[in-house]
């Protein structure tokens, strides 16, 4: 309660020009706004330039901002949604491999620390493998997903994100998660094969 | 009792809370259904996982306060403008929709031009006069405005003024 009461006295200040306020509550939300972006968009720098363009927008309309409707980071989340959308669409983005990735240095480099190294392994491919075939879900169900399953909304307010009925959200999750279990039923086939190809090298 | 098997949507859609319904029966006793189903549950747990663990260690930037204050004094006030936008566009098109009629029906086209025979000659006009239809000539013209649609005359120039003494 007196964290929201903050907020809202935050905002008011900033709507009338405060920069303290304003730059308060940048910081406040920078760090979560960056990992929508770049969860959505998958490219650190894409994510650092819509975060910006849309903390810009969002202090420039401020006097828009209804919390009667909801919290700031409620608001601030369409916005940089609908940046994030409009951001791929321009770039057409090109799904970049893992392999790439990791050359950057931009995937999770380490398994968390174990006592078990062996499940802490297990845990590391399961992620690895569920991360990579992320990749290779729709833009639009990839959204969803990021929505559902990180941000933890429920599905009326990913509808009023994406602009689209409860129901196409409800679809939209539904067929993410078809995308990827078929995408990983493949990997493990896959795998498998190899694993038995190896086994029978091994014993040949 | 539904022999079929559910489908893969309809089975990613019960693993996320929807209500079962009539496929609750079938879920009763058909196997590959409950795995299927079993699977999207434990997908939805990884999904989570995954996203957690690569949000964490996004390489996220620091914060850049200067970079939006700076961009905040140029960044356009975007409601104020939209409204003023759709305002002019509004305007534009009412316009627009009145002027057409007339503008296909050629009434718009310099008034003198309209003229019925005159029963006497008309005043000599400057020349500028009769180019821009400022003259003597308006007051016929705007006597024939009117919606009934009427033969233009071909542009004939006015009687040359008698010469002084003749």
């Amino acid at each position: 309660m007196n964290e929201e009461w903050t907020e809202i006295k935050a905002i008011t200040r900033a709507l009338s020009g405060d920069q303290t306020s304003q730059r308060k509550i940048y910081e406040a939300y920078f760090p979560a706004a960056s990992r929508l972006a770049y969860l959505l968009l998958r490219d650190g720098m894409d994510a650092e330039e819509v975060v910006q363009d849309a903390f810009v927008y969002a202090f420039g309309n401020l006097e828009r901002y209804d919390a009667a409707r909801g919290s700031f980071w409620t608001w601030l989340r369409v916005i940089l949604v609908s940046r994030c959308r409009n951001k791929r669409r321009r770039k057409r983005i090109a799904r970049v491999s893992l392999e790439v990735l990791e050359s950057l240095g931009q995937t999770p480099r380490d398994p968390e620390p174990s006592s078990d190294p062996a499940n802490a392994l297990d845990r590391w491919d399961t992620r690895r493998a569920v991360y990579k075939a992320l990749e290779s879900v729709s833009p639009g169900a990839r959204d969803a997903l990021v929505l559902r399953y990180y941000e933890g909304l429920a599905y009326r307010e990913i509808a009023e994100i994406l602009g689209c009925s409860n129901d196409a959200a409800r679809s939209r999750v539904a067929h993410g998660k078809v995308q990827l279990r078929r995408q990983l039923s493949g990997e493990a086939r896959q795998l498998i094969q190899e694993r038995g190809a190896a086994r029978t090298a091994g014993v040949g | 009792m539904m022999t079929k098997h559910l489908e893969a949507c309809h089975l990613a859609r019960l693993s996320d809370g929807a209500a079962p319904g009539e496929a609750a029966g079938h879920l009763k006793w058909c196997v590959p259904c409950q795995r299927t189903l079993a699977d999207y549950v434990w997908l939805q747990r990884e999904i989570a996982a995954a996203l957690e663990a690569e949000a964490t260690e996004a390489p996220v930037a620091s914060p850049d306060w200067e970079g939006v204050r700076s961009r905040l004094g140029e960044a356009p006030r975007e409601r104020p403008d939209r409204r003023v936008m759709v305002a002019m566009a509004v305007g534009l098109t009412v316009c627009a929709m009145l002027i057409a009629p007339f503008s296909a029906r050629g009434d718009l086209q310099v008034p003198m031009m309209a003229l019925d025979a005159p029963s006497t000659a008309p005043a000599p006009a400057e020349a500028t006069g009769v180019a821009t239809g400022i003259g003597p000539n308006m007051a016929l013209s705007n006597k024939h405005e009117g919606r009934t649609r009427r033969a233009l005359l071909p542009f004939v120039p006015p009687p040359t003024p008698p010469e002084q003494g003749a």
